[in-house]
């Protein structure tokens, strides 16, 4: 997929949090990919994962660059350096095992921590759908929370793809609804080789994507 | 020196025949391994067993070395696998599953299985392309670990001494597990008093304490540990996660004790691996279990499992746990959270010094990475952490490998694996005119799914660069050195950044230190070699690649093409082949295809050179670490 940097209309960054093995990484392969990997055959995540993918919203383009992170408590002071510009936060539990959902609590906390903007969009997202008899976790109650800590909500399953598409596409939506957010959305550095001074003697400023 | 010459060099320098040949030099045999070992089956499982420190030089010391430390990982299968109920038989009023103080074995087991099911879950997943973790260990005789078949008997016509010794010495392992922890403990404590003796004393202690301990006994027929599966119960819940279980005795009822069942049933590797994981955190609690230790620990284990020798294999389990610690106390800080940020230590300074030396190798491209905010943490991250073990297949990580555990600084300051970081700084200089063109995302994406599949390239970069640094560092420059601070932390470029490496880029130095760096270089290969001869001062790269050292340089350039055989890993990769999943082997098949040529090293302008100084250094602190990882045990077992 070849798409040139003026083809689109502004680049987002979004971020995958969440406790491990809630399927983060095969949300995002599945949006980003259309494929499924079962959780035997998908290797933990070491640090961050990045993916791209382009997305139509009212006949505009965007570009999404998601990042995916690990779930391992050990990994979270290294995720601090993936929240910087982050414009949509998607955190994930499972609905079938209720500690990633008292987890969220944690999660919030460390998004308020990290994240530089205060109109980041957050959601809460529901993944493994299709196991509905061991769902333990119900819609009701996961809405509730939702609606208490004031973030968009969705059920999802990766593996069946059923909400998938709506977890982005809500996402991005809620993000070009704020206009706090509209000033951060220019298409991340484009800095080729022939821009770059060459004189090292000059001074630039890089910023931070 | 051709593949077949230096096959014969290293069975020559492993052979058990101590008479002829009873110590190894270590320096020599780093060396030589820094190169690659041959794939020959046996010969890699001896020699990671000494580049990291588990065998000592001496090898009259080996069978009692691996006789002492294989019973001391059975006595940890043994006491800390068990369930508080029926090991330490405890008082139900003193100490019950509902008791939540502190110091109670059931909270204390109830924390355990919450490390226990993070690392089932990933070890599940360990190269999940790949079946071989799925697969049952073979069935040895002599492991007290996998269930006897038949009678042990030995079969006396094929057996030379040596393994007449070993035998009895393994049996003498399972014999003493039972009768002889008092022993065990005092032996231990020899250890840890010995943090300040060096390697000799380190190990002709262990030899004292060995002859005590370990009376030459008869084989005979083995019963397993009863507890060495009870971990698999604890967490056998998240079995409906997975379904992967291929085998299907152990039925879903909650059972506290062995049954006959349980010592009849045969473990997977991916259990082997499990335990292994589970007793290094009960061991270290400081790290405990992290993720991406299953990433380190599974070539590791591979290589173990498929020694050709019996005994290797019976083993291997218990010998991985001991490469794994030895390995892990290179890399341990980077698995510690707490040292993230530190100045000297963890991952974040391994990144810093990582892009520090690739600001001094490569300036512009590092420059123009730091342009595009193109943070090391994107991508080196996992490359440190999990030591390439995931950007590569597994045969080309155990080449890689190979060249990491024998490369030692010249100073012996450094905590090792250097040869880590210039393969990854290589890594990115192998793509730099991609990484110069490109966008940051493109960037990201190019070294997260890292394009070039023949480390042949990569290593022949890594080679040169390893050189350079090395070069410099004779010359009393460190390229790691930080020479401002303050660009580290934000990894913006300033001025003072800027004047440093204008100032002072490595090829400059190199060319400014050529006569100084080459008179040192020579006293160093002189030490080796006795031989120097430059025949080429025109440029560079030939005065490396003169005659100095025949047998690296015939290596690498004349021999190779006489040789079909120094194709790489004619052995392993077969091995490989077989066990790949063939749903999910696209990627190896591409590499299979180009798979003639590669560490063929066809290349003739090679300009890395085997280096200077790649084994000096003691393993004192080797020694240090592991009666660390002892004196705990005494605690734990008494």
């Amino acid at each position: 997929m070849e798409v040139k940097v003026e083809e689109y209309h502004a680049t987002l960054k979004i971020l995958l949090i969440g406790n491990s093995n809630v399927g983060k990484s095969s949300l995002l392969l599945r949006f980003t990919d259309d494929t499924f990997l079962p959780q035997e055959s998908a290797a933990a995540t070491i640090g961050v994962d990045f993916k791209v993918r382009y997305i139509v919203i009212d006949d505009k383009k965007y570009k999404l660059t998601i990042w995916d992170t690990a779930g391992q408590e050990r990994f979270r002071a290294l995720t601090s350096t993936y929240y910087r510009g982050a414009q949509g936060v998607i955190l994930v539990y499972d609905v079938s095992n209720r500690e990633t959902f008292e987890q969220l609590d944690n999660w919030f906390h460390e998004l308020h921590l990290y994240c530089t903007n205060k109109d980041v969009v957050k959601m809460i997202v529901g993944n493994k759908v299709d196991k509905e008899h061991s769902r333990i976790i119900s819609s009701k109650e996961a809405e509730a929370y939702a609606d208490k800590a004031k973030t968009l909500f969705v059920e999802c399953s990766a593996k069946t793809r059923f909400g998938v598409e709506e977890v982005f596409e809500k996402l991005v939506k809620k993000i070009l609804e704020k206009p706090s957010l509209q000033k951060k959305i220019e298409p991340q550095i484009q800095v080729t080789k022939r821009e770059v001074p060459t004189n090292t003697q000059s001074t630039y400023c890089c910023s931070n994507v | 020196m051709d593949y077949k010459e230096r096959l014969a060099q290293f069975e020559s320098i492993l052979s058990t025949d101590v008479l002829a040949h009873p110590t190894i030099d270590l320096y020599k045999f780093r060396h030589l391994c820094f190169r690659g070992v041959p794939d020959k089956p046996g010969i890699r499982q001896k020699s990671w067993k000494i580049l990291l420190g588990y065998l000592p030089p001496d090898k009259r010391k080996w069978t009692k070395v691996l006789a002492e430390q294989r019973t001391t990982y059975y006595s940890f299968v043994k006491d800390l696998l068990s369930d508080p109920g029926e090991e330490f038989k405890i008082d139900e009023h003193v100490d019950h599953p509902l008791n939540s103080a502190p110091n109670s074995k059931w909270s204390e087991y109830f924390a355990d299985n919450i490390i226990l099911e993070q690392i089932d879950k990933d070890v599940r997943r360990t190269l999940p392309d790949f079946s071989f973790f799925q697969l049952p260990v073979s069935r040895t005789p002599s492991s007290i670990l996998s269930p006897k078949l038949e009678p042990f008997t030995p079969q006396e016509d094929t057996i030379n001494r040596i393994n007449r010794i070993n035998q009895a010495r393994s049996s003498s392992i399972l014999d003493n597990l039972d009768n002889n922890s008092s022993n065990d403990d005092d032996s231990i404590s020899n250890y840890s008093d010995s943090s300040n003796n060096t390697n000799s004393e380190f190990y002709s202690e262990l030899e004292t304490s060995i002859e005590s301990s370990f009376p030459m006994t008869p084989a005979t027929p083995l019963t397993p540990i009863s507890t060495r599966r009870s971990i698999f119960k604890r967490v056998q819940h998240l079995n409906k996660d997975f379904g992967m279980r291929r085998y299907s005795s152990s039925g879903s009822s909650f059972k506290s004790t062995a049954t006959q069942e349980d010592e009849e049933e045969i473990d997977l590797h991916w259990e082997a691996i499990e335990r292994i994981l589970f007793i290094y955190a009960k061991l270290n609690p400081g790290v405990g279990y992290v993720q991406g230790m299953n990433e380190i620990l599974g070539p590791v284990y591979y290589t173990m499992a498929n020694d050709v020798e019996e005994e290797g294999k019976a083993h291997a389990e218990a010998d991985s746990f001991y490469i794994f610690t030895l390995m892990m106390s290179h890399v341990r800080d980077h698995f510690v959270r707490s040292l993230d940020m530190d100045g000297t230590t963890g991952i974040g300074h391994t990144m810093k010094k990582m892009n520090r030396r690739l600001k001094a190798l490569e300036p512009e491209l590092w420059e123009d990475l730091e342009l595009k905010a193109l943070h090391p943490t994107y991508y080196s991250f996992r490359w440190l952490t999990v030591m390439l073990s995931q950007e590569f297949a597994l045969p080309d990580v155990i080449r890689l490998w190979d060249s990491i555990f024998s490369d030692y600084d010249v100073e012996e300051s450094s905590s090792g694996f250097e040869f880590l970081l210039d393969f990854s700084c290589a890594m990115l200089i192998c793509v730099k005119d991609r990484l110069l063109e490109g966008s940051f995302a493109d960037n990201v994406k190019l070294l997260q799914n890292y394009p070039i599949q023949d480390p042949a390239i990569l290593l022949v970069k890594a080679y040169e660069l390893r050189e350079h640094r090395l070069i410099a560092k004779l010359n009393g420059e460190d390229i790691d050195a930080s020479s401002d601070s303050g660009d580290d932390d934000d990894y913006k470029s300033n001025t003072s950044g800027n004047v440093y490496y204008e100032s002072s880029p490595i090829q400059q130095r190199v060319n400014d230190v050529k006569t100084k760096g080459m008179a040192m270089l020579m006293k160093v290969h002189e030490v080796i070699n006795s031989k120097i001869v430059n025949n080429n001062h025109s440029n560079y790269n030939s005065d490396y690649n003169s005659d100095y050292n025949s047998d690296y340089t015939s290596d690498y350039n004349s021999d190779l093409n006489s040789d079909s055989e120094y194709n790489y890993n004619s052995d392993l990769k077969s091995n490989y082949n077989n066990y790949n999943n063939s749903t999910l082997d696209s990627n190896y098949n591409s590499t299979k295809d180009n798979n003639s040529n590669r560490f063929s090293f066809n290349n003739k302008n090679i300009t890395g050179r085997s280096g200077i100084g790649s084994g000096i250094g003691g393993m004192s602190g080797f020694a240090m670490r592991f009666s660390n990882v002892w004196r705990k045990n005494i605690t734990i077992s008494s």
